[in-house]
């Protein structure tokens, strides 16, 4: 038989076994790699090589933008960022039929840009606005629905952990790209599940209240601003070319830390270490998969399975737009399934070389793949964002997946032109010269 | 079992004690790093370099800590639909794979990379790199620990400790 064709099957059939065992995800892939290279490699080699990899995987500079963003954000969440940034949302978005619901959208966008946690946007803004929307007459399906669907473009609006994950998987990738090329699709989304919102919004007759006078709009304005300045400093200054995405990160971290000790006062000093260790435990969790799925890449790459199933997927049919559709469904499926970090560690060697054999740029392939497992994480049955935001809107799953439908619609609509216009991603960081 | 359980707390007191300092120093560094690159235009690699390894250092104690809180990332949908004497024999064949892989990759390939990357230096601190590797049978030891204990509190019908959910 032919070795990259044993190994492929020894990895695949090893990884799915422990993986619906319920084995923790990084385990599963380190010991599926290992028994997929004995074919090929001596043991005491596979193991060294193996113990060299885990250690090379996670000793990366870039990498360090993970704990530090984890850390930044988990300080904006204790603090009173969210309220802040959701009068600003209300602001702009007020006067439109089913004001409270757009004012989640533009919410979720805003607090994603700064937190990049689609759970942590769903569980801030949800707890928040969905009092007030209920005061409103709002039913609870509705709201949770908008809140739900709406989360996820903080993953695809930088800072997000998982593009730097992806720029170190994909070999290299420029951050500052992937972030820029993030932009349009993340607030594509956003619009379009507004869409959905205004169209649900005008059959249930919401409508608006709240109007602001000149001065409130002032204080909302006001108020609003050290949050924005962080975008603007960090995200500005790693895509300005100002500083790496790891120095940005260690600048968040300052900032917020000043911000919330000493201007908003939310954060006590006594209460940094648990918010360090809570942080640490993220990082542990994210930075080990990182880690162990280097010996994937690694086998994966010795033993040539990637060709193997770009043959494979060429072999079904030879037109970019069949193979890219494979891929999204393929994608699709795996997101409602796995988390994102896994599922980017795992695929993006399987399907980025064939990607880029088709002609997709490196950081095009990037967008797409994130864009698909963000729609995973609001699927059944494990979407962790799906799970918080119907925790917080008091309402359950059963009854959310009916509004929801449309707003998958709308979100699978945006994902095909993210696939098919190149332009979407990559307008925006090649007029910043990322991308020649 | 008590006497195990009671190590583990303590393990886990001093891993998370730990992994906040070197969190809190890698902050520090960090910025030192950004201030001596913009307010003396003198780019530190020595920083540079001690931010990378203490980084490393602190995920993989951090990796640790969270199989003793028994938390890692794992698809537990289908596994949640097992009840029963096969639940446990699950659960322990997970734990026996955890520990396998720890001690089989972690610990015996760790060792023998550490021993020989001794003569190594490290590019700017000049530190032989065994000492920087040191700290992957270190986290492997530990989980090996961690994975025995909850298959032996799975067995005895204790809960795990601090199990989330």
């Amino acid at each position: 038989m032919d070795i990259a064709l044993l190994s492929a099957l020894i990895i695949f059939s090893v990884l799915l076994v422990m993986l619906l065992m319920g084995a923790p995800i990084a385990v599963s892939l380190g010991v599926s790699s290992i028994l997929a290279i004995l074919p090929i490699l001596n043991t005491e080699a596979a193991v060294v090589t193996g113990a060299q990899r885990i250690f090379s995987g996670i000793s990366v500079f870039s990498l360090l933008a993970i704990p530090f963003f984890v850390l930044a954000g988990n300080i904006m969440n204790k603090g009173g960022i969210a309220i802040r940034l959701i009068n600003l949302a209300k602001l702009l978005t007020g006067r439109i039929p089913g004001g409270l619901a757009h004012t989640n959208a533009v919410a979720n966008m805003l607090f994603g840009s700064i937190s990049g946690s689609g759970t942590a946007a769903a569980s801030a803004m949800g707890s928040i606005i969905g009092p007030i929307e209920a005061e409103e007459g709002y039913d609870p399906e509705f709201s949770a629905a908008c809140n739900i669907a709406t989360a996820p473009t903080g993953l695809l609006i930088p800072p997000s952990n998982v593009m730097i994950t992806y720029s170190l998987v994909s070999g290299g990738t420029s951050v500052a790209a992937l972030f820029m090329a993030g932009y349009i699709p993340g607030i594509l989304w956003g619009l379009a599940c507004m869409v959905v919102a205004y169209v649900f919004a005008k059959k249930k007759g919401y409508r608006s209240t709240q109007t602001f006078t000149g001065k409130q709009k002032l204080v909302v304005l006001w108020q609003a601003i050290p949050s924005l300045l962080l975008i603007l400093i960090v995200i500005g200054g790693i895509i300005g070319g100002i500083f790496t995405a790891t120095e940005g990160s260690v600048v968040a971290v300052v900032y917020t830390l000043i911000l919330s000790l000493f201007c908003y006062r939310t954060i006590k000093v006594s209460e940094l270490p648990q918010i360090f260790l809570d942080s640490a435990e993220m990082t542990g969790i994210i930075i080990f998969l990182i880690g162990v799925s280097s010996i994937m890449s690694w086998v994966m790459a010795f033993t040539g399975i990637p060709t193997l199933v770009a043959n494979a997927l060429l072999g079904v049919s030879n037109s970019k737009v069949v193979i890219f559709l494979i891929i999204n469904l393929v994608l699709l499926v795996v997101g409602t399934f796995m988390d994102m970090t896994p599922a980017t560690l795992i695929f993006t060697p399987i399907f980025l070389p064939i990607c880029q054999q088709l002609g997709m740029n490196i950081v095009h392939f990037g967008i797409m793949l994130i864009f698909n497992l963000c729609i995973g994480t609001i699927t059944p049955p494990v979407g962790t964002t799906l799970f918080v935001g119907v925790k917080v809107g008091n309402t359950t799953i059963e009854k959310v997946i009916r509004p929801l439908l449309w707003y998958f619609l709308a979100i699978f609509i945006v994902l095909l032109m993210v696939t098919y216009i190149p332009g979407l991603s990559l307008w925006l960081p090649g007029l910043m010269g990322y991308i020649k | 079992m008590s006497v195990l359980n009671k190590i583990h707390d303590v393990i886990m007191k001093v891993l998370g004690v730990s992994t906040v300092v070197i969190f809190a120093f890698m902050t520090v560094v960090g910025t030192y790093q950004i201030v001596t690159r913009y307010a003396f235009n003198r780019p530190s690699t020595v920083s540079e370099e001690l931010l990378t390894y203490s980084f490393a250092w602190m995920a993989l104690l951090a990796s640790a800590y969270v199989f003793g809180k028994n938390d890692h990332m794992r698809m537990s949908f289908l596994a949640d639909k097992v009840k029963g004497n096969a639940k446990i024999a699950m659960e322990i064949l997970i734990q026996f794979f955890c520990f396998a892989f720890a001690a089989v990759v972690m610990v015996y390939g760790g060792v023998s990379i550490t021993k020989l990357t001794m003569t190594q230096v490290t590019a700017s601190l000049q530190i032989p790199m065994g000492y920087v590797y040191f700290m992957v049978p270190v986290s492997g030891i530990l989980i090996m620990y961690f994975s025995l204990l909850n298959a032996l509190n799975t067995l005895t019908g204790h809960e795990n400790r601090q199990e989330v959910q």
